[in-house]
């Protein structure tokens, strides 16, 4: 079974259904309390707070959108590529603006990556090869659990056949002791904000200079491995971009000393779709199919552009601030997936969906772009998120 | 509390040794009784109590080895000999299931598993094999074949290979 959790997509899970009690073997804790969470804390259909059936829900919300002057559609970072196809279709159909996760965090660098004009490599390039592994402002220990044992750190690979305390050299920089920083080799803290300072004084390590800042020893220590590295890769999060914002020079240097770059973050598969077809990743209305910065779901929200959204399967209003997030309340705002959340509750229109790649099956990339088939495990009621998003695009 | 799975049976322990009628003051009378420190315990009766509880072993006494104390020895191996033999069963590994979150670095960094698992665990996977010591069940690590551990029995050594790439510390050997 294929475990849709994070953009690892682990292929190896063993699954057993008895009697409504599931075991899960090889899916670490965040891919097992996906699958578990079938029977748990799951979205009721609902018209403005009032129980509704399915039917009910799905024909108010193309009612609405069929009276929408402007409506957008955010999210589908978790779902199938199937649902985000169809997503688009229906956001041509409706000339909505469609935006997701990656407007308030990482576009910049998912952009660069999917451009190409970064060098990445496969995930099993990483496990066969990585000699030198850096964690730049992400922590995948938290994020994605079994980057490090399957790929990047612990696990022999063709030419790394020594284990990993000989053969891989970690380093993890952050502005925080994370779980990743626990077990890598190096530790380097860089206070909020002072990413690009500390990336200068790398810069100058790395073409034989002192650096002007921080922890001189450690730095040279770091930069000697990295000018030894045979097959170095960075891995790049949040944390980086958030504090660095122009990321063009940092791209260069990795992309000068011969290091890949793979982005540790979760919606590069439906930024891959939206890049191919328009090449933007995020906030672009299809009417035009033109890009503006103020139709990222923060902006949106803040402002009075549109009267109604629909919000596939993404907490979205945990990210925002408070303030920004209650207009989910003031305009038409339908949510669908699986599960109850804020953003859920915030919106006027549930619609609940089945768990994709657990109760549906359906197509996703990995971090690195690798195609995946996920099956259904579990037979449940409940329409899947293609199947929501059609019949809404057949009733318009 | 913390919720422990302890795969080293304190209550097992203590059954064998009551069993055996065997008391701190019994191993120490077969003791030298000189407090000599070689053993790295203050004295003769703290040896006896670590021995007990499986905190130390016997060859710790040098001195006990010399021809002087060979009826002794042999008495002493043969009284502990129940406690050496939970020791066969047992390796002290213990769990702290509340902490652990199924990363698996400890499955993919065992050096049985992956000599026992070459196309699981040795190349990043989960484990594969029913042979394996660690596999992550339901998002926890669970532990079996203990006996193929490398802590494990006569020749075992001070293996630490699941314990260093842990990042929560959930995996321990109490008492080293
Ligand atoms: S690392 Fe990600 S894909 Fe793999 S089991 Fe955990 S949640 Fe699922
Ligand atoms: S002590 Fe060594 S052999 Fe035993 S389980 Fe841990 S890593 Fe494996
Ligand atoms: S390394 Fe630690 S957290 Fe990861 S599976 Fe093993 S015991 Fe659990």
């Amino acid at each position: 079974m294929i475990c849709l959790g994070c953009s690892c997509l682990c292929d190896d899970l063993e699954f057993k259904n008895e009697e409504n009690k599931i075991t899960v073997g090889n899916a670490c804790l965040k891919g097992f309390k996906r699958i578990d969470a079938f029977n748990k804390n799951r979205l009721i259909s609902s018209i403005n707070k009032k129980e509704a059936s399915i039917d009910d829900a799905i024909n108010k919300t193309i009612e609405i959108l069929k009276n929408s002057k402007k409506s957008a559609i955010f999210g589908l970072e978790n779902s199938v590529l199937e649902a985000q196809n169809e997503s688009i279709k229906l956001g041509e159909k409706t000339g909505s603006i469609i935006d997701n996760f990656s407007s308030v965090y990482g576009g910049y660098l998912i952009n660069r990556f999917l451009d190409g004009s970064v060098n990445t490599c496969t995930l099993d390039d990483v496990r066969d090869n990585c000699d030198v592994s850096i964690y730049w402002g992400c922590d995948p220990m938290s994020t994605h659990p079994r980057l490090m044992s399957k790929f990047s750190y612990y696990p022999r690979g063709k030419n790394r056949q020594r284990g990993w305390e000989e053969d891989r050299y970690t380093i993890a920089i952050d502005a925080r002791k994370s779980l990743t920083a626990n077990i890598t080799k190096k530790f380097i803290k860089v206070s909020p904000g002072r990413d690009f300072e500390l990336f200068k004084a790398f810069k100058d390590v790395l073409s034989g200079k002192l650096p002007k800042i921080g922890d001189k020893k450690l730095l040279m220590n770091v930069g000697t491995s990295i000018k030894k590295a045979k097959y170095g890769v960075v891995f790049v999060g949040d944390g980086l971009d958030y504090s660095m914002g122009y990321m063009n020079d940092f791209i260069d240097l990795i992309n000068d000393i011969g290091f890949k770059l793979q982005p540790v973050m979760d919606c590069i598969g439906f930024n891959k779709l939206l890049f191919e077809r328009f090449r933007y990743i995020n906030s672009i209305d299809l009417e035009d199919k033109s890009y503006a910065k103020d139709n990222s779901i923060f902006n949106l929200l803040k402002g009075d552009d549109i009267d109604s959204i629909l919000i596939v399967e993404s907490d979205i209003a945990s990210y925002l601030p408070h303030k920004i997030a209650k207009k989910l309340k003031d305009i038409n705002s339908i949510y669908i997936g699986p599960h109850s959340n804020l953003t859920a509750y915030l919106s006027r229109i549930n619609i609940p969906s089945s768990i994709s790649g657990v109760e549906s099956g359906g197509n996703a990339y990995r971090m690195d772009l690798k195609e995946e088939t996920a099956e259904k495990v579990i037979d449940s009621e409940f329409l899947s998120q293609y199947e929501i998003l059609s019949r809404i695009g057949e009733g318009l | 509390m913390r919720d422990e799975t302890f795969i080293r049976n304190t209550y097992d322990i203590s059954y064998v040794a009551k069993n055996n009628k065997l008391s701190p003051m019994e191993i120490y009378k077969l003791l030298p009784q000189t407090n000599c420190k070689e053993c790295g315990e203050e004295t003769c009766m703290a040896f006896a109590f670590k021995l007990l509880n499986k905190g130390t072993t016997l060859d710790k006494c040098t001195p006990l080895y010399e021809e002087e104390y060979k009826e002794e020895r042999k008495e002493l191996e043969k009284i502990l000999k129940p406690i050496m033999e939970a020791d066969v069963t047992e390796t002290g590994l213990v769990i702290h299931e509340d902490l652990c979150f199924g990363c698996g670095n400890c499955v993919v960094a065992c050096p049985v598993n992956v000599a026992e698992d070459p196309k699981g665990c040795a190349i990043g996977k989960g484990a594969s094999s029913d042979k394996v010591i660690l596999k992550v069940e339901n998002g926890k690590v669970k532990a079996q074949n203990i006996e193929r551990c490398r802590r494990f029995g006569e020749h075992k050594i001070l293996c630490n290979a699941c314990i260093t790439p842990c990042p929560t510390k959930a995996i321990e050997f109490p008492g080293g």
